[in-house]
């Protein structure tokens, strides 16, 4: 664990669902409401020093395969072996809302591991390898919202992850520390509908306000277009195709 | 017979002072330049001036991806072009929309304007670039173009008009 997380742990506790640090990368799980005070402190604080925000971003967990090691932590159930988390069931909500995409998506909820009615069996386990399984959405946050930090100062960076379910996508907004991530958060907002409270201006950014859905959502059809002007097809546009039918530039 | 031989004439003159108005938005671009400067120097064939203003320019070339946004900004380009006027699609994304397919590009220019010429290519090499001039060229001076066309068109709906009242 890194110098940034350690402390993170100490000052924050039980506010901190998750924390890893494989690939180099560390990242801190916090829920939502922790975010301004969290964020706040790493900037503020001489230790901490955060004073380059590099991205905010948003992914969609829709079908998206959990890797075998992590799948206890989807599951919020007594096979958790880090044991149960009330901070972190809390800021989940209710569990039992359904959504539609797993039958859409051919997302098989069996293919959660649950508790093996005959009993667990290591060594048919092992015999099997690592078992691929779907992120069921029934049960669980589908989108994270992710702040890529980074500090010159105290050369270290840190990346924050909240899990958001799709019925309450809100978290607040952190243009007012960072001015950068003002259109990092409209970006955000543009492209996953992501709501950011307290923002001084959420408009879309690359798209135009006359576009409906939000388009790098797992459920939004690849190439469906929205377009803003088409040609009319008149007499004259007929005149001048007949025209290249028969062997104009085309070819 | 007089007025066709001074229609010949002025498009003589036409397809070879085309002034380029270069709706450049993507990596084309560098291509465009390259078939612009010394080295390829589109002026030889008569496309001798890039002009950035769509009101001074007759050949539009759409150089790159267009996206929907864009579409109205590339109809009202095209609009404010004095006629006659022509349109090249240089590249496949101008062309079609080449290998994008989602949300936010649009398969192909000729969703919005009308295009005379195509030119495939990701990005064309120059000498493509000059054959589409030149095939251009024998349009214009064969009264090809979708802005001589759409003028015939007119010409004979007007005709057609003046002798149901007379």
């Amino acid at each position: 664990m890194s110098a940034v997380l350690d402390a993170l742990q100490k000052k924050f506790g039980t506010a901190i669902l998750a924390t890893d640090s494989r690939f180099g990368d560390d990242v801190v799980e916090i829920g939502p409401d922790k975010l301004v005070e969290l964020a706040t402190w790493l900037k503020t604080d001489p230790a901490m020093a955060f004073d380059c925000p590099v991205f905010v971003t948003c992914t969609d967990r829709l079908g998206f395969p959990v890797p075998p090691d992590e799948v206890s932590k989807f599951k919020f159930s007594a096979a958790d072996d880090r044991g149960p988390n009330p901070a972190r069931e809390a800021s989940l909500g209710p569990k039992e809302v359904l959504h539609d995409h797993a039958a859409a998506d051919n997302i098989r909820p069996d293919d959660v591991v649950d508790e093996d009615d005959r009993g667990p069996n290591p060594a048919r386990e092992a015999s099997l390898g690592p078992k691929e399984v779907l992120h069921d959405h029934a049960a669980e946050p589908r989108f994270e919202v992710l702040y890529q930090l980074r500090s010159i100062r105290r050369r270290h960076g840190l990346r924050i992850k909240i899990r958001l379910r799709s019925d309450k996508l809100e978290v607040p907004s952190l243009a007012a520390l960072w001015p950068a991530f003002d259109w990092q958060e409209r970006e955000t907002w543009d492209m996953y509908g992501v709501v950011f409270k307290g923002h001084p201006d959420l408009r879309r950014i690359y798209l135009y306000e006359q576009f409906v859905g939000y388009p790098l959502r797992k459920d939004y059809p690849k190439e469906k277009r929205q377009p803003l002007v088409r040609r009319e097809w008149t007499d004259e546009v007929t005149a001048f195709h007949g025209d290249e039918t028969k062997g104009g530039a085309r070819g | 017979m007089v007025t066709s031989r001074l229609e010949d004439a002025a498009n003589w003159g036409r397809k070879f002072s085309l002034f380029t108005y270069p709706f450049v938005t993507a990596c084309c671009g560098m291509e465009f330049m390259s078939v612009a400067a010394a080295k390829y120097d589109i002026a030889r064939f008569g496309a001798e001036f890039p002009r950035f203003s769509p009101r001074q320019s007759d050949l539009l070339m759409i150089v790159g991806t267009i996206t929907e946004r864009q579409g109205p900004v590339l109809k009202r380009v095209y609009d404010q072009m004095a006629e006659p006027k022509w349109v090249i699609a240089f590249g496949v994304c101008a062309s079609t929309g080449g290998f994008y397919q989602n949300y936010s590009s649009m398969p192909g220019a000729d969703q919005v304007i009308p295009v005379d010429v195509y030119i495939p290519g990701c990005p064309p090499r120059p000498e493509q670039v000059l054959d589409a001039l030149m095939l251009l060229q024998q349009r214009i001076k064969e009264r090809k173009g979708h802005s001589q066309i759409r003028e015939k068109h007119e010409g004979e709906q007007r005709r057609l008009a003046e002798e149901e009242l007379t």
